[in-house]
């Protein structure tokens, strides 16, 4: 089924085209990559996708419904989440609680309910937390607050605040960004983890061409705000236009 | 197991300052009595009451990314409903300290509309705006507002006889705010309003800016309406003085000495910079110049106010250790 | 709504307007260079008028002739006010970008600016003696001198800092600094002495605007909080940070202003053009130029 379907996607800053009418689908249970050179609009593309910016033109449609014109917070209730590039995380809180944050957002009760009980009050929410910190490998620094934890703690850590929402699709800005080759490896295997956990389809940004090409179903390549070449990774690495666009960058494909 | 032990801890962690409040409201408790023969002292504490919930207020505002001048226009719209609905509408005093705090926080959902369409500075200047309005509107109608004299003559409050009633009354009110303001921090939804620091992060999780704004305006301007409203019964009128723009800027050095997220923090910083004032009498004039230098100086020196201090000195104590 | 009324609200909307666009174009320029909204730019206004008054009136200066001495006073309260636009734009480095701090540390400037003059020289209003006395009649109406002399004069210090601004080596420079300063900077623009230059020049427009406006309306400490708010409307009608915007904008508040003071008496009046204002402030918060988001430190 066809989760995430997006047409004439556009979007103009005053004279700058950033993102030029892209078709996407993303079907259920698949894991997509978007790739491009520096500046092709990638970032663009989820924040339309998320309703962080509004299309200039296009449609967006998740689950069957319409959100192309709908608040970044109630997309991402709906369960379409994104993280960020950079490490946007909750500094002062721990952990645990900058994971809660990601539940709690995502499943509102009425202002009484949420006045009177506390964070840790819901055992539901404690043992989900702890089930997603454990994916990320970090329960030794559940305690931990946030400032303290090394780069690429603090990038896992974004990804299980997104998971914590329990979305259906999970954008994936960079997550791999600034990590060692070991943590990557960490970071792909709770990937996997999540998607075996009902985050049944990704999308991911990555300039590894190495771990796309191994881990993603399919890719699809945006070169200045417009879609290049779409397919599989053995297709999209013989793909005369990516080459191009890619010149001068190897990546171990003939 | 794992969220026993955590509750566990964070209760045993919360025991001395439990113990640390429960003193704080004994001793709040027998002023009074302490100060039988000085009544001028129970209208420090008066003033302390409701500055400190003024403070309290902004706090939770502030921490909402909403920087709010208009919170003293609040606690003015507090007094002169409690002026009217006594005096021209003759209900029982009890409902019109009621409704004091009702009005105002029935105007906060109009507000809210204007919270999610603008972004934190845009609306600091439109608290800014709301504030000159409201004074500019209570100087410019004189007939049903009294114009700069305001109204005054406003009967008593039944049951309350003397100073240490009056006390009371505003020690009250001033628990009630402490207990929702604290409440809300240590809830799950502190946790969502902690989680606003960041806009971005928290959107991208799913949470509705302009529905938490709309709940901290709405506790935040109800007891600024309710203490303008006890103010009003206090001392008998409702005036157009103390809602200008540089009475709201005194709540904000209280806060900026007081320290964000600190109730305690904020209730010393306050009793303190009140003292202060009273302590200048005559020279009252001085005080723009005090408070600014203040302000100032804490920005340099000491920018999480007081409220910080205790977690400054223990992380220095730890630090010894591990030297050690 | 007689002829009568239409040429005072003409005249007076190009009085208020040509005050209010002097200081929010100052304004304009301090955010642009430090990238905060300056709340105490109204504090610095007031600094300029109580300058002025100062070395005019209250120590005067041994010089017979009125106006020559309105000059120097004149001068000097720019010279003055600009050092100490200086002397803020070191404080307020740290704060470049980050609003909430700036807020606090400009409300902390506020408080104390008024607090050292309402200690200096008392909270009551001082007249501040006016430059001309005469009035001048055209076809039945009647406007002061010396209100006339601001109008011609704040509109020539405005065409040239526009003249500055546009023509110049440094003032484009200065509206590189504003939009981009990073880019700025690439082109070896030198962006600290920009800023520093930058911030001078919009505190002198605030405190040239004081120095005009005083005697006409005479001084007091708070006389800075209401321009402040005044320019606070036309920077956000005209849209933050922008030049043309501010220009007009603080036409159309100045405009409105007198229409309502005199179709409606200066109480009412302030109320009902304040009101307004918000409204289209709430409908409209990008403001005529605006909708640029501009770059944080």
């Amino acid at each position: 089924m066809k989760i995430l379907e997006v047409k004439g996607l556009t979007k103009y800053f005053g004279g700058l085209g950033a993102v030029k009418n892209v078709d996407l689908t993303l079907e259920e249970g698949e894991m997509l990559a978007v790739v491009g050179p520096n500046g092709a609009g990638k970032t663009t593309f989820f924040n339309l996708l998320s309703g962080f910016e509004r299309p200039t033109r296009g449609t967006i449609f998740f689950n069957g419904e319409e959100i192309t014109h709908l608040p970044a917070h109630e997309i991402a209730r709906k369960g379409l989440i994104r993280t960020f590039q950079a490490n946007v995380i909750y500094d002062n809180l721990t952990v645990t609680r900058n994971v809660m944050v990601g539940h709690y957002g995502c499943h509102r009760l009425n202002p009484f309910k949420e006045f009177l009980e506390t964070p840790e009050d819901n055992p539901m929410v404690m043992a989900g937390s702890r089930g997603i910190i454990e994916v990320m490998d970090l329960e030794g620094r559940a305690q931990d607050l946030a400032k303290n934890l090394p780069h690429g703690s603090l990038r896992m850590l974004g990804i299980g605040h997104g998971a914590a929402g329990g979305p259906k699709v999970l954008l994936l800005d960079e997550p791999a960004s600034g990590m060692t080759h070991g943590e990557i490896v960490n970071l792909m295997e709770a990937i996997q983890k999540f998607r075996s956990r009902g985050i049944d389809s990704v999308i991911i940004i990555d300039h590894n061409m190495k771990m796309v090409m191994k881990y993603s179903d399919r890719i699809a390549v945006l070169c200045f705000g417009e879609k290049i070449a779409e397919g599989k990774p053995a297709e999209i690495a013989h793909n005369r236009k990516v080459i191009e666009a890619y010149l001068g960058e190897s990546y171990g494909t003939a | 197991m794992e969220a026993q032990l955590t509750r566990i801890r964070a209760a045993e962690s919360r025991k001395p300052k439990r113990i640390l409040w429960g003193v704080v409201v004994a001793c709040f408790l027998a002023i009074p009595f302490v100060a039988a023969k000085v009544p001028y002292l129970l209208h420090v504490f008066i003033m302390i009451a409701i500055y400190t919930s003024l403070v309290w207020g902004l706090d939770l505002l502030v921490g909402c990314g909403l920087l709010s001048c208009a919170q003293i226009a609040f606690w003015g719209i507090g007094s002169y409903t409690y002026a009217i609905i006594v005096l021209r509408v003759g209900l029982n005093p009890w409902i019109a300290l009621l409704g004091a705090g009702i009005i105002p926080a029935l105007m906060s959902v109009l507000l809210s509309y204007t919270s999610i369409r603008l972004k934190s500075m845009y609306w600091c200047l439109f608290s800014i705006i709301f504030a000159v309005i409201f004074q500019q509107s209570l100087l410019v109608w004189r007939s049903f507002l009294g114009g700069a004299e305001g109204i005054s003559g406003i009967p008593k409050l039944p049951l309350i006889q003397s100073y240490a009633g009056w006390y009371y009354l505003a020690f009250f009110l001033f628990l009630l705010t402490g207990v929702v303001v604290f409440q809300v921090r240590r809830s799950r939804m502190g946790l969502i309003l902690d989680a606003m620091n960041s806009e971005l992060l928290a959107r991208s999780a799913g949470i509705s800016i302009g529905r938490y704004r709309l709940i901290c305006l709405i506790v935040a301007n109800f007891f600024a309406g309710m203490m303008g409203g006890f103010f009003a019964a206090y001392t008998g009128a409702a005036s157009p003085a103390n809602v200008g723009l540089e009475s709201a800027y005194f709540i904000f050095v209280y806060l900026v000495v007081g320290g964000r997220k600190s109730l305690g923090g904020c209730l010393v910083g306050t009793s303190a910079l009140i003292f202060l004032r009273e302590l200048l009498g005559p020279l009252g004039v001085y005080i723009s110049v005090i408070y600014g230098s203040i302000v100032l100086v804490f920005l340099l020196f000491l920018p999480g106010g007081l409220g910080s201090l205790p977690e400054i000195f223990l992380d220095r104590l730890r630090g010894r250790q591990r030297a050690l | 709504m007689t002829l009568t009324n239409l040429g005072y609200i003409l005249l007076d909307g190009l009085f208020n307007s040509v005050t209010l666009m002097l200081a929010s174009l100052g304004m304009v320029l301090v955010m642009g260079m430090l990238r905060i909204i300056n709340f105490a730019h109204g504090a610095i206004f007031m600094l300029g008028s109580y300058v002025l008054w100062l070395v005019y009136d209250r120590y005067p200066l041994p010089i017979g002739n009125l106006f020559v001495r309105y000059l120097i006073g004149f001068g000097l309260s720019v010279a003055v006010i600009a050092v100490l636009g200086i002397i803020l734009e070191r404080l307020l480095r740290p704060f470049n970008g980050k609003m909430i701090q700036s807020f606090i540390v400009s409300m902390g400037l506020i408080l104390f600016f008024q607090g050292i003059v309402q200690v200096s020289f008392g909270i009551d209003e001082k007249a501040v003696p006016g430059l001309f006395s005469g009035v001048v009649t055209v076809g039945g109406f009647s406007m002061a001198q010396s209100r006339l002399w601001v109008i011609v004069a704040g509109t020539a210090i405005s065409i040239g800092l526009f003249i500055f601004l546009r023509k110049t080596k440094t003032g484009t420079a200065m509206r590189a600094v504003a939009q981009q300063f990073d880019l700025a900077a690439l082109q070896g623009i030198n962006v600290l002495a920009v800023c520093i230059l930058g911030m001078a020049i919009g505190c002198g427009l605030a405190a040239t605007a004081g120095a005009l406006m005083a005697p006409i309306y005479g001084i007091n400490p708070y006389i800075g909080s209401e321009l402040a708010t005044r320019c606070f409307i036309v920077m956000v009608l005209g849209g933050i940070g922008s030049f043309p915007g501010a220009v007009l904008a603080s036409l159309l508040v100045g405009f409105s202003e007198a229409a309502s003071t005199n179709l409606l008496g200066s109480g009412v009046g302030k109320l009902v053009a304040y009101s307004l204002i918000l409204v289209i402030f709430v409908i409209r918060p990008m403001g005529l130029y605006g909708g640029r988001e501009w770059k944080h430190n």
